[in-house]
C-alpha cells in the first residue's frame, strides 16, 4: 500500500468512526428526548386525573357531612388536603410534593370509602351512590395512569442508565426521574 | 498477512464494531416489553366462557351490540370467564381491552364488561372517548338499577343483559360520532354506496367467471369466519366495578 492509500484509509477511518459516533450521539439524544417527553405527558394525565378527583371530593364532601358515620377528622383531612393540592398544583410544585400529597388524600378518600361500603343506608343514598360510583372511576382511572406513568419512567430511567447512553445522559441534562408512589411518606401515619 | 490486508481487516473490524455499538443502543436500552400472551382475544361481541348466559340472551346481545356499533360506531365487548387467575378481574380487564383494542382507533369509544363468576367480582373498562359519558356516577345508577337486584336473586342473565343494554343505550343517546353512523345506504345492511355496491358485485361476477364457481367457497369463508374483531381502541382505565 502507497503512503498515499494509507493516509487515505487512515482520513476515511476517522471520518467514518466521527459519522457514527455523531449518529450514536443523535440516536441517543432523540430516543432520551422521546422518552422523557411520553413520561411528562403521562405525568399531565395523573395531575388532570386529580384535578377530577378533586373537583368531585369538592361535591361529595357536603353530602357525606351531613352524615354522622363519616370520621369529622377524615373530612376536615380531605378539606385540607384539596386546598394543598391545588396550591401545589398553582405552585408548579415537585413530583415528588404532588405524590405526598395525593398518597394523603388518596388514604383518606379510601377512609371514607370503607365507611360507605360498610352501611347500606348509606349506599341507599341515590345521590351519594353516585358520587361514590366517580370516586372509584376516578381512582381507577388514576391507578390506569400510574401505572402508565410508573412504566414510562422505567422505560426512560432504563434508557438513559443504559452504556452508552449513561456516558453523556447527564452532560445533555437528563436525570432518572422519580415514580410516583402510593404508599404514604416515610414515618407518618394517618391522622384519624 | 500483508499491511493492505491487515488495514482492510481493521476497517472491517471497526465498522462493525460500530455498527453493533448503534445496534446495541436502538436495541437494548428500553424497558422489556410486557407479555400479554396469555391475554385472551375476543372476536365477537359476547364472549360468554363460563356459560353464564341463557343463549336467546346471549344471541340478543350479540346483535344488540353489533346495532350500537352500526348506529355509532361505539364498541361493546362482554367477556365471561370462570376465573381470572391470579391476575385480579380488575387487571384482567384492563389487559383485555388494551390487548384487543376494543373501539375505534382515535375515537377510543369501547367499552368492556368482564365478569369473573368464581371471584364473583364484575369490571366495566370504558374507552378514554367515553368516559364523560359512562362516567363513575352513570355506571353506578345502571349498576343499582339492573345489575345488583338481578344479580343478588340469582338472574345473571337477566342482570348483565340489562346492565349491557342500558349501557349501550346511553352511548346511542349521547355519543355523537363523527363520521360514523347516519350515513344511509341503498341497503342498510351494508355500508356501501350505490358506484361501490356497482363495483363490489362486478369484482363478484369477474372472481366467479375467472375461477369458475371457486369464488363462492372463498366468499363463503368470510361469513363462517366470524366478526373481525375490534378497532384498536385505547382507555384511561375508567369504568366502574363491583362484587356479587
Amino acid at each position: 500500500m502507497s503512503v498515499i492509500n494509507k493516509r487515505m484509509f487512515a482520513v476515511i477511518l476517522i471520518v467514518g468512526i466521527l459519522v457514527v459516533v455523531g449518529l450514536l450521539f443523535i440516536v441517543s439524544y432523540n430516543s432520551m428526548v422521546g422518552k422523557s417527553q411520553t413520561v411528562d405527558q403521562n405525568l399531565s394525565q395523573i395531575k388532570n386525573r386529580y384535578v377530577t378527583k378533586v373537583t368531585i371530593l369538592g361535591e361529595l364532601l357536603p353530602q357525606v357531612q351531613q352524615y354522622q358515620q363519616f370520621e369529622a377528622s377524615t373530612l376536615t383531612n380531605i378539606t385540607a388536603l384539596r386546598s394543598q393540592w391545588m396550591s401545589a398544583i398553582a405552585n408548579n410544585a415537585s413530583t415528588e410534593e404532588l405524590s405526598n400529597i395525593s398518597s394523603r388524600l388518596d388514604a383518606n378518600v379510601s377512609r371514607v370509602m370503607v365507611t360507605f361500603e360498610a352501611y347500606p343506608e348509606l349506599q341507599s343514598v341515590a345521590l351519594m351512590a353516585q358520587y361514590m360510583g366517580q370516586v372509584v372511576d376516578v381512582n381507577e382511572q388514576l391507578s390506569y395512569a400510574r401505572g402508565q406513568y410508573n412504566a414510562a419512567v422505567r422505560d426512560y430511567n432504563t434508557n438513559i442508565m443504559s452504556f452508552p447512553n449513561n456516558m453523556f445522559a447527564g452532560s445533555f441534562g437528563f436525570s432518572a426521574k422519580q415514580y410516583w408512589g402510593t404508599d404514604l411518606p416515610d414515618g407518618e401515619v394517618l391522622n384519624l | 498477512m500483508d499491511r493492505g490486508k491487515r488495514n482492510a481487516v481493521i476497517a472491517a473490524l471497526a465498522f462493525l464494531f460500530a455498527v453493533l455499538l448503534v445496534g446495541t443502543i436502538l436495541v437494548t436500552v428500553s424497558a422489556p416489553k410486557e407479555d400479554l400472551s396469555w391475554v385472551p382475544t375476543i372476536d365477537d361481541y359476547v364472549n360468554d366462557r363460563a356459560g353464564v348466559l341463557d343463549p336467546g340472551d346471549a344471541y340478543d346481545l350479540e346483535m344488540f351490540c353489533e346495532e350500537v356499533e352500526f348506529n355509532n360506531t361505539c364498541q361493546i365487548a362482554v367477556l365471561i370467564v370462570n376465573s381470572t387467575g391470579a391476575v385480579g378481574v380488575n387487571d384482567y380487564a384492563l389487559k383485555v381491552f388494551e390487548k384487543n383494542g376494543i373501539g375505534q382507533e382515535g375515537k377510543d369509544n369501547g367499552v368492556l364488561f368482564v365478569m369473573s363468576f368464581d371471584e364473583r367480582a364484575w369490571r366495566v373498562v370504558t374507552g378514554a372517548g367515553i368516559s364523560d359519558i359512562l362516567n363513575g356516577g352513570r355506571l353506578t345508577e345502571f349498576q343499582l338499577t339492573y345489575l345488583d337486584p338481578n344479580l343478588e336473586s340469582g338472574n345473571y342473565s337477566k342482570g348483565i343483559t340489562l346492565f349491557v343494554y342500558a349501557i349501550g343505550l346511553e352511548l346511542v343517546n349521547n355519543y355523537h360520532s363523527s363520521g360514523g353512523g347516519g350515513e344511509s345506504y341503498p341497503i342498510d345492511f351494508i355500508p356501501l354506496n350505490w358506484w361501490q355496491l356497482g363495483l363490489a358485485i362486478a369484482v363478484f361476477l369477474v372472481l366467479m367467471v375467472a375461477t369458475r364457481g371457486r369464488a363462492f367457497l372463498w366468499i363463503g369463508s368470510i361469513f363462517l369466519g366470524g366478526r373481525g374483531g375490534f378497532g384498536g381502541g385505547r382507555t384511561g382505565g375508567g369504568g366502574s366495578r363491583g362484587r356479587f
